[in-house]
C-alpha cells in the first residue's frame, strides 16, 4: 500500500473498522478505559503521521496492534507501570440490582477481580502474550509480530502464563461461569 | 498451540481435531499444556468490556494544522474540539465503574463476638496491698481470656477463720501479691454452690485452691493450708506452662477503655472514631482477645460501609447522593472514605449510580 492509499477517506474507513478491536486490545493491556482511549488516539495519530512508512506488508490490524503495543510500552516506561487487567464489570448495568441480582453481581465482580489479580501478578512478557493469545485470538506468530519477539519466545511465554494462571485460579474453578 | 486454541474455541473440523489429538498423544508436554490451557481458558471467560468513546473527530482534532489533513481536520476541530474536550474530560471524570478498594464485597457475619468485660477498663487485681477478688465466674473468665491469664481460684466459707488465716499469712506478702497479678483472682463462696459442685470441690481439701484456664480447664489444684513459701511455690507452678506473654494490667485497662470508646462510637454510627480505636486494638498483644475484638470491629465497619452503598444503590440518584453525602463524614479518615467519595463523585458526574466492583477478598 502506498502512502497515497491512506487518504483521509481510507483513514476514516480504517478507523471505523478497527476502532473497537484496537480499543479492546489496548484496554486489556492497560486495564482501564481512559488509558486505552488515549492510546487508541495516539495509535491512529501515529498511523496517520507515519502513513508514508506503511508499505502494505502484513495486515493492517497487525500494523495497528504493533503500533499500539509500542506506544503502550513507551507509556509504561514513562510511568513505570505495566499492568494488564482483566475485564471489569458491566458499565451499562446502571439500574440498581435487586437483592438476588446484587449477590450475583458481587460474585461476578469478585471473580473478575481474582482474574485481574492473577493476571496482574504474571510477569509482563507472559501476561501480554497470554492476553493476546487468549482474548485477541492471535496466533503465536501474530503475537511475535506485534511484540517483536521470536515466535518460540512467544510460545514459551504463553505456556508460562498458562501454568501460572492454572495454579493461581484453581481454587476458584468451581465458582466461575464455565463456558 | 494455535491449533489447541482453535480446538478449544470449536473452530476445528472433526478431521482436524482427530489429527490434533494424535499429535497431543505423541507430545506429552504439549498435551499437558493443552489440558492446563483448556482449564484456564474456561476460568478466564471474558467479561463485559467498556465501550470505546473515541471517534474519528477526536483523532482528527489532534492532527497538526500544517498537515494536508489539517484543512479537513480544522473544519472538524472548530465544531468538535470544544465539545470533544468537554466530553473527553467528562468521560475521564465520569467512570462507569467504581472499583472499591477497601469496602468489602460481603457483609461479614461474626458468629460469636469477642467479649471484653466492661469492668476491665478499671480493674486492678491488687489495690493497697489487698487482692480484689472477682466473684462472678463468667466475668472472671472473660477477664482472664481478655488478658490471657489463668484464674487463681480461692474457695472458702464466709467468715471462716482458716480462710482468714490463709489471707493474712499467705495472701498479703509482696511476693504473693505480685504473683497474684499474673492471674485473675476469683473467689468462690462455697455456700453458693450446688451440693454436687460443693462436694466436687471439697473432695480436694479446704480451702479450695486451684488454677484454671479461661476455658475452665483445671490446671492445678492445691487445696489445703501451706506456709507462705509453699503457697508461693504453688502459685509459681500454676504459671508454669502458660508460656505466652501477658498484657500488663495497665495496658489491658487502656485497651479495654479503647474498646469501650469504640463500641460507643460504633453504636452511634461514628465510624471514624470507632475504626481508629479498633485499629489500636488490632496492633495490641496477639495473645489477648483485643486484636480479635479489633478485627471484628473493623469487619463491622466494613460491613456498615458496604451496607451504606447497598442502601444508596437502591435509591433514586438524588436520594442516593443525599444519603452518601450525609453519611460520608461518619467514615472520614477511615479506609472506606475514599471508596465512598469515589462513588459519590461518579454519581454526581453521571447522574446515575455507578457499577461497583469490589476489590476485597470476600468470597
Amino acid at each position: 500500500m502506498s502512502a497515497s492509499l491512506i487518504s483521509d477517506h481510507t483513514f476514516r474507513a480504517l478507523f471505523a473498522d478497527e476502532r473497537d478491536g484496537l480499543f479492546r486490545f489496548l484496554y486489556r493491556l492497560t486495564g482501564n478505559a481512559s488509558d486505552a482511549e488515549d492510546l487508541l488516539q495516539d495509535t491512529f495519530l501515529t498511523i496517520w503521521r507515519k502513513r508514508d512508512q506503511f508499505e502494505g506488508r502484513g495486515s493492517v490490524q497487525g500494523y495497528l496492534r504493533r503500533t499500539g503495543y509500542r506506544l503502550f510500552l513507551n507509556r509504561c516506561q514513562r510511568t513505570s507501570r505495566r499492568a494488564a487487567m482483566a475485564p471489569v464489570a458491566d458499565p451499562d448495568a446502571q439500574e440498581p440490582p435487586a437483592d438476588r441480582e446484587l449477590e450475583h453481581t458481587e460474585a461476578i465482580s469478585f471473580l473478575h477481580h481474582r482474574l485481574r489479580e492473577a493476571l496482574a501478578t504474571l510477569p509482563s512478557g507472559p501476561r501480554e502474550a497470554f492476553l493476546m493469545f487468549r482474548y485477541e485470538n492471535l496466533t503465536c506468530a501474530q503475537i511475535a509480530e506485534v511484540v517483536g519477539a521470536p515466535a518460540k519466545t512467544v510460545e514459551s511465554r504463553v505456556r508460562r502464563a498458562t501454568e501460572l494462571l492454572a495454579e493461581k485460579l484453581r481454587p476458584y474453578e468451581n465458582h466461575l461461569p464455565v463456558a | 498451540m494455535d491449533r489447541v486454541q482453535a480446538w478449544i474455541r470449536g473452530e476445528l473440523s472433526e478431521d482436524e481435531v482427530g489429527a490434533l489429538q494424535l499429535e497431543l498423544a505423541s507430545d506429552p508436554e504439549l498435551e499437558r499444556w493443552a489440558t492446563q490451557y483448556r482449564q484456564v481458558f474456561h476460568l478466564t471467560a471474558d467479561g463485559p468490556l467498556p465501550e470505546c468513546r473515541t471517534n474519528a473527530e477526536d483523532v482528527a482534532a489532534r492532527v497538526p494544522r500544517a498537515h494536508p489533513l489539517a484543512s479537513l481536520a480544522a473544519a472538524l476541530v472548530v465544531g468538535v474540539l470544544g465539545a470533544f474536550w468537554l466530553e473527553r474530560a467528562e468521560s475521564i471524570a465520569r467512570p462507569d465503574v467504581v472499583l472499591l478498594s477497601s469496602i468489602p464485597a460481603r457483609t461479614v457475619s461474626i458468629e460469636r463476638e469477642t467479649s471484653i468485660p466492661v469492668r476491665l477498663a478499671s480493674y486492678e487485681p491488687v489495690v493497697d496491698g489487698e487482692i480484689r477478688w472477682v466473684d462472678d465466674l463468667a466475668e472472671a473468665r472473660s477477664l482472664a481470656s481478655a488478658t490471657n491469664r489463668c484464674l487463681f481460684v480461692f474457695g472458702t466459707y464466709p467468715d471462716c477463720p482458716i480462710a482468714e488465716r490463709v489471707r493474712k499469712d499467705c495472701l498479703s506478702t509482696a511476693e504473693v501479691l505480685a504473683m497474684t497479678e499474673e492471674y485473675v483472682p476469683f473467689a468462690i463462696d462455697l455456700t453458693s454452690l450446688s451440693p454436687e459442685e460443693h462436694d466436687e470441690l471439697m473432695r480436694t481439701g479446704y480451702p479450695y485452691l486451684g488454677v484454671e484456664a479461661p476455658s475452665g480447664e483445671s490446671k492445678l489444684v492445691f487445696s489445703g493450708t501451706f506456709s507462705e513459701s509453699e503457697f508461693r511455690a504453688k502459685l509459681e507452678a500454676g504459671l508454669a506452662g502458660s508460656g505466652e506473654p501477658h498484657l500488663s494490667w495497665r495496658e489491658a485497662r487502656g485497651l479495654a477503655a479503647s474498646y469501650e470508646r469504640a463500641r460507643a462510637a460504633e453504636a452511634e454510627g461514628r465510624w471514624s472514631e470507632a475504626v481508629q480505636e479498633y485499629r489500636r486494638l488490632m496492633s495490641s498483644n496477639r495473645t489477648s482477645d483485643f486484636p480479635r475484638a479489633g478485627s471484628e470491629g473493623l469487619e463491622r465497619a466494613g460491613s456498615a460501609a458496604r451496607e451504606l452503598l447497598t442502601q444508596a444503590q437502591r435509591l433514586d440518584p438524588t436520594a442516593a447522593e443525599a444519603l452518601l453525602e450525609s453519611s460520608a463524614a461518619s467514615f472520614r479518615d477511615t479506609e472506606y472514605e475514599a471508596d465512598i467519595a469515589r462513588v459519590l463523585h461518579a454519581l454526581r458526574e453521571r447522574g446515575v449510580f455507578p457499577s461497583l466492583v469490589w476489590q476485597s477478598d470476600s468470597l
